[in-house]
């Protein structure tokens, strides 16, 4: 008897008090371990120029990228860099490979169900771009057209929804959508006005005219569902590097244009 | 000795049972998107926000931005109908998952509730007739203002001035009767209402006589409901960003969507 009453007195113990109890401790805090290990891992996209690309010594360059040093340099930690797209971003995020997303990633309800975003960064546009010749003024014009773009991306996801009835050409990644539209596989391309300056310049003999918006659609960080001090900290980073001109300044120097007045979620 | 085993028996059981069920710590997002239904309350006495047409069917602004809710998060929408006085209890008690309701934030019940960023600006002022000379609080006298009991315009109106004859009612629709009707001089309400009482009643004078604060709508959650108020408040931020916001207010209120800042 006594035995048992110990017995039974010990296990109600070691519920009570273990990790299982208190459910915080079963709660990992990514913050937290960000801190405590010291070490921050941050996907960004190495084929999307300028966001993320890599230079002629393959070294990983571009908005994003000098961004996530700055994240790192801010929390005091050191920066693990893992390449992501369109359609693998999400999933990384979700099975816990990085701690944050910074892919000049567009806002969606349908993605936050499955996420959380922060605060905007930077203002950009989706839209559909084609030679001057082709008359493509409204979704419904793009006809027999087919329209390169990556798949999973805000602006596949919108154009689908926008014409169902139109030839996409779904892509792995950026880049191969972009080669798509270069190589002539497709008529049309549809991607963020933000990448069109630098397709431009790499690709002189080719037309990038705007044909028509699909919708204005910021770029912002990504976490973990319930990650809440991390994605507050961020939206703080974000903040205080819009007051001190940071932000701008990577607008400038990426970009070539200054940072656009956002609201903030 | 066998009651005492019991009762250690009882109590590991129990023990056990709270520490590997998440049952103390509720997510209402989870929960939405586990049961595949959100529970939205929404009034239906405050045209154009929520009311109900001649088929007794629920629409206006806030109704439609529930169904537009429920739509992306792919779940079923369960429809309550609140008034001013009981939509903060309903939400406490569990009985909805978010209020939608033009209701204005303070931080009095921000220690009750958690709001979203605003979705639409609006402003709290007292109307009156185009003759009567009420340019502040402080020239109100003796004359009544028809207000709902606890509503922002209330606390409002009392703060500027606590000597204010305030008519209290239950509900928006009993506050615009007592002032249409004559029982009040005045009436206080939120700007985003009077276009459609004008319409109701083309007799009735409704000129601004003073603004009590701008005070946009902002959406309600329960405390410590972090990952649903996050998905609203990005909810919000893409429908500002596809123009849908813009377009709920310029189907019910007729004017377009302003720039706000947002929480």
């Amino acid at each position: 008897m006594k035995r048992i009453i110990a017995g039974l007195l010990a296990l109600t113990m070691a519920l009570f008090c273990g990790p299982a109890f208190w459910s915080s401790a079963a709660k990992a805090d990514a913050f937290e371990d960000i801190l405590k290990k010291g070490v921050v891992r941050i996907a960004t996209p190495l084929d999307v120029p300028p966001f993320g690309s890599q230079n002629a010594q393959r070294e990983p360059e571009g908005f994003d990228v000098e961004l996530a040093g700055m994240v790192a340099k801010a929390l005091g930690v050191k920066l693990e860099m893992q390449q992501v797209t369109g359609a693998n971003r999400i999933p990384f995020l979700i099975t816990n490979k990085v701690d944050i997303v910074i892919s000049v990633m567009g806002l969606t309800p349908e993605r936050a169900k499955q996420i959380m975003f922060t605060s905007p960064y930077a203002d950009t546009k989706l839209a559909v771009f084609g030679p001057k010749s082709a008359d493509v003024p409204s979704a419904d014009k793009i006809g027999s057209l087919k329209v390169a773009a990556a798949k999973g991306t805000t602006q596949e996801l919108a154009l689908s929804a926008m014409a169902p009835k139109a030839t996409i050409m779904r892509t792995e990644d950026d880049a191969t959508a972009a080669a798509a539209y270069l190589s002539g596989q497709a008529e049309l391309f549809a991607t963020n006005t933000l990448i069109i300056p630098d397709l431009q310049k790499r690709n002189p003999a080719k037309e990038f005219e705007l044909k028509f918006t699909i919708r204005r659609s910021p770029a912002h960080m990504g976490v973990r569902m319930g990650e809440h001090t991390l994605v507050r900290w961020l939206d703080e980073f974000i903040f205080f590097n819009m007051m001190n001109g940071e932000i701008d300044r990577l607008h400038q120097k990426y970009l070539g244009i200054p940072l656009a007045p956002m609201p903030s979620l | 000795m066998r009651r005492i085993v019991a009762g250690l028996l009882a109590l590991s059981a129990a023990v056990s049972v709270a520490a590997f069920t998440d049952a103390a710590r509720a997510d209402a997002f989870e929960d939405i998107l586990k049961k595949g239904v959100v529970r939205i309350a929404t009034p239906l006495d405050v045209p154009p926000m929520g009311s109900q047409n001649e088929k007794r069917e629920p629409e206006g602004f806030d109704v439609e931005l529930a169904g537009m809710i429920a739509k992306a998060l792919g779940v079923k929408l369960e429809m309550q109908q609140i008034t001013a006085g009981n939509r903060i209890p309903y939400l406490i008690t569990n009985k909805v998952d978010i209020v939608i309701s033009v209701m204005g934030l303070t931080p009095e019940r921000a220690r009750q509730i958690m709001f979203t960023s605003p979705y639409a600006d609006t402003q709290l002022a007292v109307y009156g007739p185009k003759a009567l000379p009420v340019a502040s609080a402080d020239q109100l006298g003796n004359l009544k203002v028809a207000a709902t009991k606890g509503s922002t315009m209330d606390t409002g109106l009392t703060q500027m001035n606590p000597k204010a004859q305030i008519m209290r009612t239950e509900d928006d629709a009993t506050a615009a009767t007592a002032y249409v009707a004559g029982q009040t001089e005045l009436f206080a309400t939120n700007s985003l209402l009077i276009p459609d009482l004008k319409r109701l009643n083309p007799t009735k004078e409704f000129e601004m006589k003073f603004p009590i604060r701008r005070s946009p709508a902002h959406m309600g959650v329960r405390m410590g409901e972090h990952n649903l108020v996050r998905w609203l408040d990005e909810f919000i931020f893409f429908n500002m960003m596809n123009g849908e916001i813009d377009r709920l207010h310029q189907k019910w209120l007729g004017v377009k969507l302003q720039p706000l800042p947002s929480l």
